[in-house]
């Protein structure tokens, strides 16, 4: 009897520890899994905008210069020319749709 | 002797029996006293790890609201600088032309057609300036106490104002390159 009962508690406790278990590994690891990812990655987005920032800047910079001075010369070649250098870049912000 | 044996044996058996029962009544009542009070245990470990749970997961939007903000601020101070750029050439190469036409003019060409398609360029011009100073003081709206839904529709509206400060733009262009183009035509 001691034995029927000592298995009995010896079942109950094993079934009550592997249902904690279950429990917790449940809800836990899905959302360290499914959110923190999803910060490090909006994290990775903001730190990759500053250095795009600084790389395109170096770019468009480049682009924009010419763009913000315009030659006092008024000829007609002169104004196509400007023209055409002229670029009005795409802008994209999926980063924000998240 | 045999006689007297069996109904000791049998009495034996009898009294084991209902000796065994009741020690397996009393250990099912125990049982389910110690299963009811895991089970207590257990829900409340299950309802204490929801709330970290709650917790963690209102930690993680607080901080994906602080980084969106962020990203905004990144997107404001770009497009300042390239909204900027375009409005500061175009009203140079708008009053360049202007004062080549008068030239023209001036010289007895008929330069109506190409004046027409400056004035709506300048028109534009003010439409895309507008756009873009609301696009970028949109985007600098964008708050990190800001709940999740009012950052998207800031973002939202901020991203349909860029689009139509560029369409302006690039229209201004279009219609700078065909006067351009008028005046030369005029002019040969």
């Amino acid at each position: 009897m001691k034995l029927k009962k000592i298995s009995l508690l010896t079942f109950t406790l094993v079934a009550a520890s592997l249902l904690f278990t279950a429990c917790t590994n449940k809800n836990q690891p899905a959302t360290q899994q499914d959110n923190i990812p999803a910060v490090q990655n909006l994290e990775n987005q903001e730190q990759n905008l500053g250095n795009q920032d600084a790389k395109q800047n170096g770019t468009t910079e480049k682009k924009l210069s010419p763009t913000i001075t315009v030659s006092e010369d008024h000829s007609l070649d002169v104004l196509e020319k400007e023209l055409k250098e002229t670029e009005i870049f795409e802008e994209d912000f999926g980063d924000l749709e998240d | 002797m045999k006689k007297t044996l069996i109904p000791i044996i049998l009495a034996s058996l009898l009294l084991l029996t209902l000796g065994s029962s009741t020690i397996a009544v009393e250990g099912t009542t125990d049982d389910a006293i110690e299963t009811s009070k895991k089970r207590e245990f257990l829900q409340g470990g299950v309802e204490e790890a929801k709330i970290k749970i709650q917790e963690k997961r209102q930690e993680i939007r607080q901080h994906h609201q602080i980084v969106r903000a962020k990203i905004a601020q990144h997107h404001a101070r770009r497009l300042e600088k390239r909204f900027g750029a375009y409005h500061q050439r175009f009203t140079a190469i708008i009053g360049k032309m202007a004062k080549r036409f008068e030239m023209m003019e001036d010289k007895g060409k008929n330069m109506d057609d190409a004046q027409v398609k400056l004035s709506e360029a300048e028109i534009l011009l003010t439409a895309a300036k507008m756009s873009a100073d609301q696009a970028l003081s949109t985007f600098n709206d964008v708050d990190a106490n800001d709940d999740y839904e009012t950052q998207s529709e800031l973002a939202l509206a901020a991203s349909d104002l860029t689009q139509d400060a560029r369409t302006d733009f690039k229209a201004v262009l279009v219609l700078l390159k065909g006067a351009v183009k008028q005046a030369k035509q005029i002019n040969y």
